[in-house]
């Protein structure tokens, strides 16, 4: 296991951590990936979540 | 996936298309059926890497904390609408994942990584909800009385993939998916 996935699974899943009880992920537009990249995505996504550094899109409410 | 699919699904084939289908109208119904509001964020995702994605926290957790409650589903910001709408609505679709088909551990996530970047022979329960997500959001997106149509106006040479992804307003990759003959059989094995 790579650093960032490493990373990425102690901050999802660990005891005291966030506590994620499920990801899924739509991959880009490459077909040379690896998973260490993708970690490093998910990872910088936590921190700016975590920091509150982001902007809604829409919150989805119930449609009338 | 959970059965409540059902009941979305059965909500959009009775939904007029052309015109496309609003992303919202389907995210809402959603949330109505699953009785979860969702939080929808942009993030300067590395669109090379990856579009979107979808999570959720045990209750009580620091990120259900830290989150009002919600799960949240990741756009990359700056792309183009049809690309927002499939990726929005495809995760969203994992409301409907079952307890054992949740991503929940780091052997799950390892594996989840690493067969979305090579192929495998084997696909687990997570693997397969996010294959399976794609079709649940494209036949939401296109009701099958109007997929139907699209097939036999191409057959007759009376239109193409790029006019019928720009009348359902999603990247024409994925239209391509949505007329394959398989697309009918995998929808159907879903809503078994």
């Amino acid at each position: 296991m790579g650093n960032q996935v490493q990373l990425a699974s102690k901050r999802l899943f660990d005891a005291g951590a966030l506590g994620v009880k499920n990801i899924k992920l739509f991959p880009g537009s490459s077909r040379d990936i690896s998973a260490e990249q993708l970690a490093r995505e998910i990872n910088k996504v936590l921190s700016e979540l975590s920091a509150g550094d982001f902007e809604t899109n829409e919150e989805v409410s119930a449609c009338a | 996936m959970n059965k409540k699919f059902k009941e979305l699904y059965d909500f959009c084939q009775r939904l007029p298309c052309p015109p496309s289908i609003s992303r919202n109208l389907i995210c809402g119904k959603v949330q109505e059926i699953m009785g979860q509001h969702v939080k929808i964020v942009k993030h300067g995702l590395d669109t090379n890497v990856l579009r979107g994605l979808f999570l959720s926290g045990q209750s009580a957790s620091r990120f259900v904390k830290q989150n009002g409650g919600n799960p949240v589903v990741v756009l990359a910001r700056g792309m183009p609408e049809e690309w927002d709408r499939l990726v929005q609505v495809k995760e969203i679709m994992h409301l409907f994942d079952e307890d054992d088909e949740m991503t929940s551990s780091a052997d799950q996530l390892e594996e989840l990584l690493n067969s979305l970047t090579a192929p495998s022979r084997m696909m687990s329960p997570q693997v397969r909800t996010e294959f399976e997500a794609v079709y649940m959001a494209l036949a939401c997106y296109c009701p099958e009385p109007a997929r139907q149509q699209f097939i036999k106006d191409i057959e007759a040479g009376h239109t193409e993939e790029y006019e019928v992804a720009l009348k359902l307003r999603l990247p024409q990759q994925y239209v391509k998916t949505l007329l394959t003959p398989h697309f009918g059989n995998v929808v159907e094995q879903i809503l078994s």
